[in-house]
């Protein structure tokens, strides 16, 4: 597998990662980092990341198609959670997410085999979507992972590109739209200011 | 063999730089042990990328994952990451009595005796509030609903100088523009001779001749010890009360209240759904991660404050928006998810964060590695705060044909950055862990002079609150604590 500058897959090739999934097993584990991309200090106490195996990959990436569904899947044409965002944070040993994301995978096997007979990772998005949504309703755990790649997802330059936001290290004293100066702010906040 | 130090100061947020800088102008020779890394501007980016904010941030769960916290972890704390609000707390938190009659703040601890500590912290961090021009869209949308439902809002106040008004105040500046404590209290107590040790964690303190060994793991994991007969706790609430548990065994007669009446001040978060667009681009990300505008408007009848966000794509879990009770299309993920949020993120949301005064009725434990476990319980008396707070933001909605947005499975968001009440001062170790000076109960010289001691919510933002108390501890240990 070719890999971006930065050293983590390139986005359209976790797709076809995806699309062989079950067919071919000897894809190269990919091994993910955290946090070194800067010059920030690690962390000192409590451990490092620790790899995902190959089998948790799949569905969580899966997971991620699932919760926000892009390629095909999407008639807008919008890419989704696999071509956007680096899930590496869900493996950060600051989080239990670490713990979490495995069991949530793992129920998420349970419930596709219970239901259809078949792994999560083989099932179509209607499907994974039925029983992505039984594992919501009895695990708490999903509504935290789910958070994360949703916040994920939207942090990506996909998405700031969809809505809008011009992405970082752009300022903003400069746009006609910015302040109070506006006529709809104009008088209409004198004080309140209590204490 | 351990070295030996007059203070060791844990943590380097308001609380610990705070007390730090008072200490070493005293002439004591200090040494800050603190967990995150020696960041400044030029190690900051402005990115929400959750990979680059993790190494600023430690993220706690609830324990029924249903809320998150998030805490610094760089050299200077909270200062660093916060979005700049700073507030006095009005009088009535200081007389506030909980819901089953305990008055947090002890005798004597009043706004009025505050006021000089406050003055104290604004001045050092330049704070000032907001010109009308600095204020962004995202505020004057708030503004408008809030006049709407007939009060007024106005500019908050804010240790920023030059500010370019970028938007990432909570990724860190990059120009300085926020006078957070690496560019005031830092420098200055480094000046009298305090040294500021990053990336080492506190593990551990036990009482150690007459004074503390406090155990700690440098950045290469080694475990170090130094000695001190004063030692300040100021790692932030959830870390202070996770500290003194791993502590337990050495300090047996800490007060049983380490860790209990956790309070996050209330705060609660929402989104405020526009039916129309004010403008075709809001843009609520556009200006400071604190938008500014703020109101008092139901201060005194409910002992609520509320101001509003410019919210940075992702946060709120990216949106996490559902309809209350129910509604088609599911909006919590999924692809009506994603159109919906691109249709409306740009215009029609406006966000409200809020703190007030409700009982800590948290509690911080740890498991059996160390590491801090948040429990908090949605409480008949959570609740009905909760249904409360429901009514002002519905009655705001209405007034302005908009709708509450649910932001997580019970309505509120309730986690967020301000943790507060694990160690609290009071009149006595029945109801709380520290003196009303912040010294612990049952152990002279040990100090915890964060948001940690602080008795109850703050009712507004609490970092200057929790500075001004640092102030005065500070001032109560250099007076009255032999070196």
């Amino acid at each position: 597998m070719s890999r971006a500058p930065h050293g983590r897959p390139a986005a359209w090739h976790r797709r076809d990662f995806l699309a062989v999934v079950g067919q071919a097993s000897l894809l190269p584990l990919v091994t993910w980092a955290c946090g070194n991309e800067s010059s920030i200090q690690p962390n000192v106490a409590f451990g490092s990341c620790r790899t995902p195996t190959q089998h948790e990959e799949e569905k969580l990436l899966m997971l991620a198609d699932t919760i926000v569904p892009g390629g095909k899947a999407d008639p807008r044409g919008l890419a989704g959670a696999v071509e956007a965002c680096p899930l590496e944070p869900l493996y950060d040993p600051m989080l239990p997410l670490a713990l979490a994301a495995p069991l949530v995978v793992s129920f998420l096997d349970d419930q596709a085999k219970q239901k259809y007979g078949a792994e999560y990772v083989k099932l179509g998005l209607p499907e994974r979507t039925e029983v992505t949504r039984a594992v919501e309703a009895t695990s708490p755990l999903f509504g935290y992972l789910l958070k994360f790649i949703r916040g994920i997802y939207y942090t990506s330059a996909v998405a700031y590109e969809a809505i809008g936001f011009p992405g970082n290290n752009l300022g903003y004293i400069n746009h006609p739209d910015f302040s109070l100066r506006r006529p709809l702010g104009e008088g209409m906040t004198e004080d309140g200011n209590m204490p | 063999m351990a070295e030996t130090r007059d203070a060791v100061v844990i943590g380097s947020g308001f609380g610990g730089s705070i007390a730090a800088l008072r200490l070493a102008e005293s002439g004591r020779d200090v040494l800050v042990l603190e967990w995150g890394g020696r960041n400044t501007a030029k190690d900051f980016r402005q990115s929400w990328d959750p990979r680059y904010l993790q190494t600023l941030y430690t993220a706690v769960p609830s324990s029924d994952y249903e809320a998150l916290f998030r805490y610094a972890r760089t050299l200077g704390g909270g200062s660093v990451l916060f979005s700049g609000m700073m507030l006095r707390s009005p009088s009535e938190v200081f007389e506030w009595v909980d819901e089953t009659g305990y008055k947090p703040w002890p005798d004597g601890i009043t706004r009025s005796l505050m006021s000089p500590y406050y003055e104290k912290v604004e001045k050092m961090m330049s704070v000032s509030q907001a010109r009308w021009d600095e204020v962004p869209a995202g505020g004057t949308f708030f503004a408008a609903l809030i006049q709407a439902a007939g009060k007024k809002a106005d500019r908050g106040r804010f240790p920023y100088v030059g500010c370019v008004q970028c938007g990432f105040c909570e990724a860190a500046c990059i120009y300085d523009a926020k006078k957070s404590l690496i560019l005031n209290y830092i420098p200055a107590a480094e000046g009298l001779g305090a040294e500021f040790r990053t990336s080492c964690k506190a593990m551990t303190i036990k009482t150690e001749g007459a004074g503390y060994r406090v155990t700690y793991r440098d950045p290469f994991g080694t475990t170090k010890e130094v000695d001190a007969p004063l030692v300040c706790i100021a790692c932030n609430a959830v870390e202070d009360a996770a500290l003194l548990l791993r502590s337990a065994p050495y300090l047996d007669k800490l007060s049983d209240q380490v860790g209990r009446n956790f309070t996050n001040s209330g705060d609660l978060a929402w989104l405020w759904l526009l039916k129309k667009p004010f403008y075709e681009n809001m843009a609520i990300w556009r200006g400071r991660t604190n938008a500014v505008m703020q109101t008092y408007g139901w201060w005194r009848s409910h002992l609520i404050h509320m101001h509003t966000g410019s919210t940075p794509p992702g946060i709120f879990g990216g949106l996490d928006v559902r309809r209350r009770g129910g509604g088609s299309p599911d909006l919590s993920w999924g692809l009506d998810h994603k159109h919906f949020a691109f249709e409306v993120y740009r215009n029609r949301l406006v966000p409200c964060q809020l703190s007030g005064m409700v009982k800590g009725e948290g509690t911080v434990r740890i498991d059996g590695t160390g590491r801090a476990i948040i429990d908090l319980p949605v409480t008949p008396v959570f609740q009905a705060y909760m249904d409360k707070v429901r009514r002002v933001a519905e009655e705001i909605a209405a007034a302005s044909d908009a709708e509450v947005l649910d932001v997580a499975p019970r309505g509120f968001e309730r986690g967020g950055a301000h943790l507060q009440g694990t160690c609290r001062i009071g009149a006595s170790p029945d109801a709380a862990v520290c003196d009303p000076y912040g010294e612990v109960f049952n152990y002279k010289g040990l100090f915890v002079t964060d948001g940690g001691s602080v008795p109850s919510g703050t009712g507004v933002n609490p970092s200057l609150t929790i500075s001004a108390n640092a102030e005065r501890i500070a001032e109560y240990i250099v007076g009255n604590v032999k070196s």
